[in-house]
């Protein structure tokens, strides 16, 4: 059986400065799916995300070097990871899109509930927010939100103190890609 | 023989397996829950009538108001971080509100919250685009708030993860009872107020099991598609004479489960009305039932002669007294009450919108809530 490995919200911790073991509740590189094809490395995407959420500024960040270090078969065939920041440049919250390979059985309930449960220390509570079902956990400092859209899976985490985390949610929910 | 064979197989199947009706009910609560709806939740108890009119667009978006004896009495709005409330009556209201963060504090009500923010950093304005307000003042809206209007908080309900602490227990909120109704009876499907898990039955007057003259409801609407799911109460044990352990004898005394009553009607899949009586009149009105004898075992005596009323008030009151002595998971508060709650527009369009011309205000952690509504836990 291939082995699958993929990253998730690893760059989040990183931005945010936490340690994998600290924000996840799992390893950071779980076996996802047993039938993805082998080989192709994720590549670090651009994907159009809007310039702006709320008032705050969205930003792509950087996450070659987290992904460079992937090696194996990935579920994963890009990855997009924004900042969320205030005017004074404050971090507020982080998005992390991954886009799925075709074969990466992300269809499937069991793969995207593996997924769920390794965001956050706390079990993910499902919220409807709209039309959409979002997977809400908490982690040191940090709550987090995931979605599924199609191929792509979003998460959000978003600073305890932020004010306004479901205005926010709500907002990020529009993105369409 | 043959004919009173086929009689017995055809009465003894109440109506349907058991396990598949617990499951097709379970599964319409848990489409009821993705969908929008509005319900309108009456419950009686000890003469009192208190109704929440509820409309939930999704689990960030719903309005609860709150009447009491036909009198208004609270309305409350939470948009996604923003949550409005109007206290009618804020010496009523802000018992009901209080209840689910603090002690009841009938009298002198503390200021509420001086500063709108809660954190030590500035946050942006983030204001949802469709709200117009007035602006802030000073004492963060509890003088508006005593004078019954609108007040809104654009961070009062910025609590998202928090889930998990609803209590399923009956009878504090009224407008948490109202939004966690579906949670309250998937509770009592599996076991919630008992030692045993109740069972369900699709409505049967047919059946064996079924008698009337224990069925406090109206019978579902067949002609119009309608059926009734039933959460049957469990019978007790045999009583057991051999046992001279009060302790034991105590533990086999039943709970919240026994005295209930719970049905859903169902059209098209999905609940129309959920009733629920708990009654411990009904029970003792059984000429079979040896409740006041298991009573009597643990020392406590009730007359049979009492007219039935008071016989089921000192039974209650015995229950009470002796759920000190039992494990938690059997003594969910017995309450009496008649509920109703009839919903409409489930699944369809339900908008909620926060009140134009409101003042800004700041409820601090005064009347707090934690996210009321969910889907479940992953």
């Amino acid at each position: 059986m291939t082995r699958v490995r993929m990253r998730v919200a690893i760059a989040t911790l990183v931005l945010f400065g936490l340690s994998a073991g600290g924000a996840h509740a799992a390893s950071p590189s779980p076996e996802v799916s047993p039938s993805a094809s082998p080989s192709a490395p994720v590549k670090p995407a651009s994907f159009r995300v809007p310039a702006t959420l709320l008032d705050l500024k969205v930003k792509p960040e950087d996450t070659s070097g987290v992904l460079s270090g992937e090696k194996g078969n990935l579920a994963s065939q890009e990855i997009g990871f924004y900042s969320v920041r205030r005017a004074d440049n404050f971090l507020l919250a982080t998005i992390e899109v991954i886009r799925f390979k075709p074969d990466s059985g992300y269809q499937a309930a069991d793969f995207k509930a593996g997924l769920v449960g390794l965001i956050g220390l706390t079990r993910a509570q499902t919220l409807r927010v709209g039309h959409t079902l979002v997977h809400v956990s908490g982690s040191k400092g940090l709550t987090n939100g995931v979605w599924f859209d199609g191929p792509y899976m979003y998460v959000l985490a978003i600073r305890g103190e932020f004010e306004h985390p479901k205005d926010l949610l709500r907002a990020a929910l529009e993105i369409k890609l | 023989m043959l004919v009173g064979l086929l009689l017995v197989s055809l009465l003894v199947p109440a109506c349907t397996k058991r396990d598949d009706a617990t499951s097709e009910l379970l599964g319409i609560l848990n489409r009821a829950t993705g969908s929008s709806y509005r319900l309108q939740y009456s419950e009686s108890t000890t003469g009192q009538k208190l109704v929440v009119k509820t409309a939930v667009e999704d689990d960030l978006r719903y309005q609860a108001d709150v009447t009491l004896e036909g009198k208004s009495v609270s309305s409350e709005i939470v948009r996604d971080d923003a949550r409005a409330l109007r206290f009618f009556n804020y010496e009523q209201a802000s018992r009901i509100y209080l209840a689910t963060v603090a002690p009841v504090v009938p009298a002198a009500v503390p200021a509420l919250s001086p500063s709108p923010s809660v954190s030590p950093a500035p946050a942006p304005s983030a204001t949802p685009a469709d709200v117009t307000v007035t602006p802030a003042v000073a004492n963060g809206g509890l003088e508006q708030l005593r004078s019954g209007d609108w007040v809104v908080d654009k961070v009062g309900a910025t609590n998202l993860a928090n889930t998990s602490s609803v209590s399923v227990k009956a009878g504090k909120d009224p407008v948490v009872d109202a939004l966690t109704l579906f949670r309250y009876v998937q509770s009592a499907i599996n076991g919630g107020g008992g030692p045993s898990s109740s069972a369900v039955v699709k409505f049967n007057p047919e059946s064996i099991d079924y008698n009337p003259r224990f069925d406090p409801f109206q019978h579902p609407d067949a002609a119009h598609g309608e059926l009734r799911y039933d959460v049957v109460p469990p019978e007790l044990p045999p009583r057991d004479t051999s046992i001279t352990s009060a302790s034991q004898l105590i533990q086999g005394l039943p709970g919240v489960s026994y005295f209930r009553h719970l049905s859903v009607y169902v059209r098209s899949g999905l609940p129309t009305r959920i009733q629920e009586s708990i009654s411990i009149e009904r029970r003792l009105s059984d000429p079979q039932n040896d409740l006041i004898q298991r009573l009597a075992d643990v020392g406590t005596k009730i007359s049979n002669t009492l007219p039935l009323k008071e016989r089921a008030t000192a039974v209650l009151a015995a229950l009470k007294r002796l759920e000190k002595d039992r494990p938690a998971a059997t003594t969910q508060e017995i309450r009496p009450r008649e509920l109703r709650a009839d919903f409409t527009e489930t699944g369809g369009a339900v908008k909620v919108t926060l009140p134009d011309g409101a003042t800004i205000g700041s409820f601090g952690p005064r009347f707090a809530r934690t996210q009321l509504l969910s889907q479940g836990s992953q």
